[in-house]
């Protein structure tokens, strides 16, 4: 097991294209560290950066403090497994797993032990003397898993591993992956497009965007508190309302709604980008002006447990365009589109984004102030 | 409306028939062709391998006796001996391309350049490069001379007349003509593997050789058995342009490949028979060697 440091890791692409730019990350010994973005963002190439797949063009990457920024994949200890599987499909599962153990000259009764253990670990003893063209989605999945774990490696590095399954299999397999690093505790960078995903599987997430991080955080805190409105749009099912905003003697005004900004958050004015969570607007019978806005739905989604109605709050300034809000109800109030709803704001909950850079705005002190990103030093 | 498929009609069946006589027509012209080149000669060889044959004048059937004299006969040991030796070429003539398409595919810039430079003997025939090499090679020419010039004489050497370097020196020959269409196939073969599949084994340890052996010949070998079989041909069957422009067989009958041997005793000898019947151990040999690489690739898969 290791820890792995990135020092203002950056990687511009022949052509000028900036793919990852000076990133500083650590990634404690055995933590499971996700990294999310849209696609694009950098996150395969910090991965295959780590890998040595690919040189960085500034910065440094340390494994247990040692510098291997110019050290070569295979020494540097580390099993990946790819979007794609990469099985060897003229070798049996077997040859598969042993692989690695193969071609670093370790004994027979090395590799058949250590290749046993594995295809325990992940019920694929039966699977063995197959070729991978005979496996189905989930089963190469594991195979694919499965040769990164018989080596042993001091890391694991894992690029969209579960991004070719189906829906289903793809939450068994989340499950699985989180109880095997509790199990085998070791270091584990996994890198996804998936936020549900990240959520659930990050001791610590990283979101990048345009290969600059954006926040780095357990998922916990980057709910509650994210660094700017991309994270905050990006983070959570459905992702939060984000909507330009006025402030002004203590009212808030968007679209065509205004609500009073509770005590804590006075003092702020002028333009701001509001964000209100789906889950902080809740039907009421009895509006309060100050706290509640009536609209309209135009869609609902019925999802069981909740239901989600999507709704229009108007253009915010002249120049913008309409604004689709969701908000998250109990699942068992029966609301039509078309109906005329009101909805109760939880002010405690509403976040605010400084208008032109999208960078959180803290309160506690006499005026609000802009958040800087927190650095991913541990 | 009824589900029952209609039955053939006289018109079906007559439009059939025009096309399977239209498909004939389209192969007679390939199969004529072969006919009067390879199959027709091949097979008057064969029965002229049975007569002492004097092209022109009345010939004796002599049964087996071309064969029974061949294979008593010193110089055809020598010439088989020869023949297997060449057969050296062959990993040479299968890994050099396969290991420069591997290199071109994973780390060389600008890798089209490099490929037009290895494709360039590719397109001159082998005549034209063994004259070329001819005078290379020559105890007097341009290799002996940069040898001398840069101050390593002794490594100077009579490289075509020296009955110990003649047959590396020809295989060398053999497997770098070659080397610029293998590379032009392994490339594109190799295009077609996943590139995920060397960055795995990169990962997973395995050396820039073990990649080659592990990842890139089985992930093409059917490319791979396709150019030893061209290999196999070229040496038992194509030996002779090289051999006849460079050394003409020799020192002695040193560099003499069985096919460059068929036409020394038919032309230089005027023993057609034994030609023919020569000519005919080749083909047959040709067949069996085939054969058994057919058996062995099943074997392996």
């Amino acid at each position: 097991m290791s820890a792995i440091s990135l020092v203002g890791l950056g990687r511009t692409f022949p052509g000028g294209v900036n793919a990852l730019n000076a990133l500083d990350l650590d990634i404690a010994d055995g933590e499971f560290l996700v990294i999310v973005g849209p696609s694009g963002c950098g996150k395969s190439t910090l991965l295959r950066l780590v890998a040595g797949l690919e040189r960085p063009s500034t910065g440094a990457v340390l494994i247990d403090g040692k510098d291997v920024t110019n050290v070569s994949p295979r020494d540097r200890d580390i099993a990946m497994v790819f979007q794609s599987y990469a099985l060897y499909p003229y070798m049996t599962v077997r040859e598969n797993l042993g692989f690695g153990l193969r071609v670093r000259k370790r004994s027979k009764a090395t590799i058949k032990e250590h290749v046993a253990h594995a295809a325990k670990l992940l019920d694929i003893e039966d699977l063995l003397d197959r070729k991978p063209a005979a496996l189905s989605g989930g089963q190469r999945q594991r195979v694919a898993m499965g040769r990164a774990i018989v080596r042993e490696p001091s890391a694991y590095l894992l690029d969209e591993p579960l991004s070719n399954l189906d829906a289903q299999l793809r939450v068994s397999m989340r499950t699985e992956l989180a109880r095997l690093h509790q199990r085998l505790g070791v270091t584990t960078l996994y890198v996804t497009h998936d936020q549900t995903e990240a959520m659930t599987l990050g001791q610590r997430v990283v979101v990048l965007n345009k290969g600059q991080l954006q926040q780095c955080a357990t998922p916990q805190e980057m709910y509650e508190h994210p660094a700017n409105t991309f994270v905050a749009g990006f983070v959570g099912s459905p992702p939060m309302n984000l909507v330009k905003a006025r402030a002004t003697d203590d009212i808030i005004q968007f679209g065509e709604h205004r609500i009073a900004l509770p005590t804590a958050h006075r003092g702020l004015s002028g333009p701001v980008t509001l964000g209100i969570r789906p889950t902080a607007l809740m039907l009421t019978e009895r509006p309060d002006p100050a706290t509640t806005i009536s609209v309209q739905v135009e869609v609902v989604e019925h999802l069981g447990l909740d239901t989600n109605l999507i709704f229009n709050v108007g253009a915010a300034l002249p120049g913008f365009g309409d604004r689709l809000f969701i908000a998250r109800i109990p699942g068992n109030r029966s609301i039509g589109p078309g109906a005329s709803v009101h909805l109760m704001v939880d002010a405690d909950d509403l976040l605010y984004f400084d208008a032109e850079s999208g960078v959180s705005l803290r309160f506690g002190g006499e005026r609000p102030r802009i958040e800087r990103v927190a650095g991913c030093r541990t | 409306m009824s589900d029952v498929a209609p039955a053939p009609t006289p018109a079906h069946a007559r439009s059939r028939r025009a096309a399977t006589i239209l498909e004939l027509g389209f192969l007679l012209p390939v199969l004529a062709l072969s006919v009067a080149v390879v199959i027709l000669p091949a097979a008057i060889s064969i029965v002229r391998s049975l007569y002492d044959w004097h092209p022109g004048y009345e010939s004796q059937y002599v049964g087996l006796d071309n064969y029974t004299t061949l294979l008593d006969d010193k110089v055809f040991h020598q010439v088989v001996k020869n023949q297997a030796v060449l057969l050296i070429a062959l990993p040479f003539w299968v890994v050099l391309p396969l290991a420069l398409a591997l290199l071109l595919y994973k780390q060389v810039p600008a890798p089209g350049l490099f490929r037009t430079i290895f494709f360039l003997p590719a397109v001159m025939s082998s005549a034209v490069l063994g004259i070329l090499f001819r005078s290379i090679l020559s105890v007097d020419g341009p290799l002996n001379g940069i040898l001398r010039t840069i101050g390593l004489d002794s490594l100077t050497r009579s490289w075509l007349s020296d009955p110990a370097l003649v047959k590396p020196v020809i295989i060398a020959l053999i497997v770098w003509a070659g080397l610029g269409t293998g590379v032009v196939i392994f490339s594109a073969a190799l295009s077609g593997v996943d590139h995920e599949l060397f960055e795995a084994a990169e990962v997973d340890g395995a050396s820039w050789w073990q990649q080659l052996w592990t990842v890139a010949i089985p992930s093409i070998r059917h490319v791979v058995y396709l150019w030893l079989y061209l290999g196999a041909v070229t040496i038992f069957l194509f030996s002779f342009g090289w051999v006849y422009v460079l050394t003409r067989g020799g020192p002695g009958y040193a560099s003499a490949t069985v096919d460059f041997d068929v036409y020394r005793r038919a032309f230089g000898r005027g023993e057609f028979g034994m030609a023919a019947a020569e000519a005919v151990v080749l083909l047959v040999t040709f067949i069996v060697v085939v054969g058994i690489a057919r058996v062995v690739r099943r074997w392996l898969a």
